[in-house]
């Protein structure tokens, strides 16, 4: 049973939103702390 | 008693709650939209759920891997009841991948990502076989493994579990970095591993 238009194009949308979001994080890094780099003494 | 220099990762951070909600929600709209390759099973279609749960796993560790296999479980076909079977996959794939995300050869590191994603989807698989076998008894776990695993399935579901995950490995390297911990990750993963594999041999015929 081929797959319709619809689930087709649905899947290709998710992929797509997947990427964005993988992006997202890889570039903005939203909810990580920042990290005080603290050195010797 | 000396005190540690490192900053202590933290086994469950507002970013892995975000990236479990996150994926777990693409998930559930995925798999309730009904985005899913026919013909599986009478009933049963290859749901995509795997590609979220992978993501979530390596990005943010087992937790929220189980976070989304639960989310997704509440719309899926198989029903709630499913979302457990998801465990030795997902734990098999945090026993290794952050041993695989340190392989610095990218070619290497891709292939041994859909080395273990195998590994770990054919733990999976035996616990799945059980559930239909014995629970919904549509047909024995012995049918099963060979239907899955020489007529096409076991590629499709690698293909679900293992494809775009690779290429996010690959994209973007850093959302997928392992910054989460598990404690005795490959012992609870051995666990489920036998646990999984024996109920699949017990109901054999």
């Amino acid at each position: 049973m081929p797959l319709e238009t619809w689930q087709i194009i649905g899947a290709l949308v998710m992929i797509a939103i997947t990427f964005v979001i993988a992006y997202y994080f890889e570039k903005r890094r939203p909810f990580e702390k920042k990290r005080i780099e603290s050195g010797q003494g | 008693m000396s005190e540690k220099s490192e900053l202590k990762v933290p086994i469950y951070s507002p970013r892995h709650m975000a990236i479990a909600a996150i994926f777990g929600a693409l998930a559930m709209i995925t798999t309730g939209l009904g985005l899913a390759l026919p013909g599986y099973l009478p009933l049963v279609n290859f749901e995509l759920q795997g590609t979220y749960i992978t993501i979530a796993t390596m990005a943010a560790g087992p937790i929220a891997g189980m976070i989304v296999s639960f989310l997704v479980s509440l719309v899926s076909a198989v029903g709630v009841i499913s979302f457990p079977f998801y465990f030795p996959h997902i734990l098999v794939l945090a026993a290794f991948y952050p041993a695989v995300y340190k392989i610095k050869r990218v070619p290497v590191r891709f292939a041994v990502f859909w080395v273990v994603s195998a590994l770990a989807l054919f733990i999976q698989y035996w616990g799945w076989w059980w559930l239909y076998a014995a629970v919904f008894k549509i047909m024995s776990v012995e049918a099963m493994f060979y239907y899955n695993m020489f007529a096409g399935p076991y590629v499709i579901y690698l293909l679900i579990w293992a494809l775009i995950p690779s290429i996010v490995l690959l994209t973007t390297p850093g959302f997928v970095r392992p910054d989460w911990r598990f404690p005795m990750i490959k012992w609870i993963a051995l666990i489920a591993s036998i646990i999984s594999i024996t109920l699949g041999v017990l109901w054999w015929r």
